[in-house]
């Protein structure tokens, strides 16, 4: 079976270098495989058949309405009568891409001499727009900034704007920035290739390490309409990332973690617990062994998986587990607080047993527990703000451990603050310094 | 093997060194001051009790990375003097500890010298009091943020000296003026107001904060930088520039044109924090000259030839203002440009 470099759900970007097919998304079914190696299965006529793929680019519009159902949006501009009315920022404020749009159309019908006013509430820039907005104001638009509940829409030729300053009644045509709601398609891709969904119902959630155009999912890429509204304001150069991206990559596809993770096929209860919690889509079931596996390719490591698997059925090949002696135990995040403590630069906190762990998420109770044995034993736990885990949402399921045990803690009449939870980011190395030296003297 | 060098340790070089040193390749960073991370190194988190995307968390790895690298050769306190050759063969001429001194058989270059904080040029309107606490800049203010102290009794969490009662926040400051020579938008000041306004309430419950604002941008990552996300986080805004400052005693006396009624007014605030307008670097005049690069006519640089042809990369703000996370992003497209073009050694 032939290989693609580059499958497009969608619109295909066409890039000319790479071996690339588009694939409509309500043809696909199914995914399976990783970044370098994906087997995507599509009905095409009544026929399903399999395609298989290097990276998978999402690139899908948004569904565009008129916020007001008898005015038009000006996606549907046609040659209008005077003067040209151009309205955004009626529901919600128009992406920078939209008002780009809007910007341009304005100037080219006051450059054709035509009389146009352009309203809104605020203007959104991108590498574009700041240059559209003064060649239409030289063109002649008349740009009129409103503020909400100032302005009344009469129907599709006219509207009246009242504020203390000022008074005006317009007839005309008026165009509408169009609303941008997510395709409807987004949700059966996300569960398609397992990835995470925002609560709008974009391939992006809210986290900074998702972009620009990234979905959590190595090899698997939200353009346009796919990512966020708010986070694209500049597709062009979103779209010649992710393809450069994919070109540096197909020369030299490797995992992100030297250690393996695996499932004990014959421990593993096949539940889909594992495959649920993982915010990379590393696990996929495998039919011959009746049970989990994981991708290393697409695992970054995390050991989310690790934690909350009910058999114990996924280890790390080749780790021992530790015994531990040490009575005062810190764990830190990577990503937060073991990068603040570099950062920090001395280690004056030797008298501590820090270890770092891949995310809040890899923390076992057994773990948290065995450390926890003694009762002058105390643990400290250090991790990401909520919405900051590089892991998208590992931080929960630690939350959750830590929450576990302090209420087994104090049902057995224990003080619950002997294992604690904080959450700091890389560049709060002073309140590092600050927690781990109270933390020591027990004054937290 | 030849070298590829990036001029500039902000995050946009930083990021294209780690790229390249991962792919095996051979990189000398060259980096005018005596550490990695420009503009960015002294800032500080704005997460309240859940993250607020500020993009500082994609840095510290990566700096730490390149500090570490050894496949990453750095330069410290030194500047580009001159530049010869042609791609696969340029030389550069670096001044270091008063010295010039060649590096030659340099493969490509990539340029990411960033972009100067307003608040370097000049003070800009209106006319700040001198010798005031009660005026911050809005890097200032980041300086403050990296000192942040969220544990134990703490009574002045930002060390501000007091604790503010009313604080306004002075948008598009050397921006989106042509008197303060930007017809521009810097497109971040709008982001890191709204965290640093949620930040401050985070740490001062009461605190009654707005924004004075021309228009209201996007917050990089965040799904909805709205009105009314501002009136949900209890955040205050205001259409206008101020007209003058006054200090007092009790406080600053902001009079301003509240434009929706024409009417004269003013409001009295204990902390103003100015935002910074994103302006050209020092160096783009340098920079265009020396490679052939075409100045825009807010003086930032755009290429005539594409990097595949002419060998320099451009990254980051050298090219107009953009969040860090764009920095991170236009260094990684630069380098993965360069290890598609000529390959990665492979040894990872
Ligand atoms: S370690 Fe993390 S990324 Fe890897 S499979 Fe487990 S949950 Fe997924
Ligand atoms: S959580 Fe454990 S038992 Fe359940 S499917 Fe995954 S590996 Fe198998
Ligand atoms: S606010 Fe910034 S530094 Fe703080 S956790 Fe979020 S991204 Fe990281
Ligand atoms: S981002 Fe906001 S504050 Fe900054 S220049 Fe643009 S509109 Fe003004």
């Amino acid at each position: 079976m032939e290989m693609y470099d580059v499958v497009f759900i969608g619109n295909s970007l066409q890039p000319s270098d790479l071996k690339s097919i588009c694939v409509e998304p309500d043809m696909l079914l199914a995914c399976k495989g990783e970044l370098g190696n994906f087997t995507l299965r599509i009905q095409k006529e009544k026929e399903t058949q399999e395609i298989k793929t290097r990276t998978v680019i999402i690139n899908l519009l948004d569904i565009r309405e008129s916020p007001l159902a008898e005015v038009p949006t000006w996606d549907e501009l046609q040659e209008p009568e005077e003067p040209v009315i151009f309205l955004q920022d009626l529901k919600d404020l128009t992406p920078a891409q939209i008002n780009g749009k809007g910007l341009e159309l304005a100037r080219d019908l006051a450059q054709k001499g035509k009389s146009v006013y352009y309203f809104y509430r605020s203007l959104r820039f991108n590498r574009r727009n700041d240059e559209l907005y003064e060649k239409a104001r030289r063109a002649g638009v008349v740009f009129y900034q409103y503020r909400n509940g100032d302005l009344e829409v009469k129907g599709s030729d006219g509207l009246i704007c009242e504020s203390p300053a000022m008074e005006l009644e317009l007839h005309g045509t008026i165009f509408l920035a169009p609303d941008l709601k997510p395709n409807m398609q987004l949700e059966r891709l996300a569960r398609i290739f397992n990835i995470r969904i925002s609560p709008e119902g974009y391939l992006q959630v809210e986290n900074v390490h998702l972009q620009p155009t990234y979905t959590g999912k190595r090899g698997v890429y939200a353009l346009e309409g796919a990512r966020n509204p708010a986070g694209r304001t500049d597709p062009d150069q979103e779209e010649a990332f992710t393809l450069a991206e994919i070109r540096s990559l197909l020369s030299n596809i490797n995992p992100l973690t030297e250690e393996e993770r695996v499932v004990d096929a014959e421990k593993c209860a096949f539940c889909y617990t594992c495959y649920r919690v993982c915010s990379h889509g590393a696990l996929e079931p495998d039919w011959e062994e009746d049970a989990m596996k994981v991708l290393q390719i697409a695992c970054q490591g995390c050991d989310t998986c690790l934690n909350v698997c009910p058999a114990g059925a996924i280890s790390i090949e080749g780790r021992e587990e530790k015994k531990k002696e040490a009575n005062l135990k810190v764990f830190m995040c990577e990503n937060s607080a073991a990068t603040a403590l570099q950062r920090l630069g001395k280690n004056g906190f030797s008298d501590l047993d820090i270890e770092n762990v891949p995310c809040l998420g890899s923390l076992k109770k057994k773990d948290l527990l065995q450390h926890l044995q003694k009762s002058e034993d105390r643990v400290l736990v250090l991790g990401c703000f909520e919405e900051a885990c590089k892991h998208l949402f590992g931080e929960r399921w630690g939350d959750k451990s830590v929450k576990d045990i302090q209420k087994g803690l104090k049902a057995l009449h224990f003080k619950e603050d002997r294992l604690t939870l904080l959450r700091l980011s890389p560049r709060m190395e002073k309140d590092l310094e600050k927690i781990l030296s109270l933390w020591k003297e027990g004054n937290l | 093997m030849r070298k590829i060098a990036v001029v500039g340790g902000g995050m946009a070089g930083s990021a294209a060194a780690r790229e390249l040193s991962a792919r095996g390749l051979q990189v000398v960073l060259i980096e005018k001051t005596k550490e990695l991370g420009g503009n960015i190194r002294e800032y500080g988190c704005k997460a309240t009790e859940i993250c607020t995307k500020c993009n500082l968390c994609l840095v510290d790895q990566i700096l730490q990375e390149v500090q570490e690298s050894k496949q990453i050769k750095k330069l410290y306190e030194s500047k580009v003097r001159d530049l010869r050759g042609q791609a696969g063969h340029f030389t550069l001429t670096i001044e270091r500890d008063g010295r010039l001194e060649d590096i030659e058989e340099v493969d490509q270059l990539i340029l990411a010298t960033g972009f100067t904080k307003w608040s370097q040029i000049e003070g800009g309107l209106p006319e700040v009091p001198p010798g005031t606490s009660r005026v911050l800049w809005a890097s200032e203010l980041e300086e403050l943020l990296l000192e942040r102290k969220d544990r134990g009794n703490i009574e002045d969490p930002l060390s501000l000296g007091y604790i503010p009662e009313k604080v306004v926040f002075l948008q598009c400051n050397g921006s989106r003026s042509i008197k303060e020579r930007a017809r521009f938008c810097s497109r971040v000041c709008c982001g890191y107001s709204f965290r640093m306004a949620m930040t401050l309430k985070k740490f001062y419950p009461e605190l009654d904060a707005s924004l004075f604002f021309i228009d209201l941008q996007t917050g990089g990552n965040i799904q909805d930088l709205s009105f009314r996300r501002l009136e949900q986080e209890g955040i205050g805004y205001m259409n206008c520039k101020p007209i003058k400052l006054k200090e007092t005693e009790s406080g600053l006396i902001i009079t301003y044109e509240d434009r929706s009624t024409g009417k004269i007014e003013e409001v009295q605030v204990d902390l103003l924090i100015l935002s910074e307008g994103m302006h050209p670097g020092a160096q783009n005049q340098f920079w265009a000259e020396l490679c052939n690069f075409q100045l825009d006519d807010d003086g930032f640089l755009y290429p005539l030839e594409e990097g595949e042809e002419s060998g320099i990369f451009l990254a980051g703000s050298i090219t107009g203002p953009g969040s860090i996370a764009d920095a991170v992003k236009s260094g990684k497209n630069a380098a993965y440009r360069i290890i598609s073009r000529q390959g990665g050694d492979g040894n990872v």
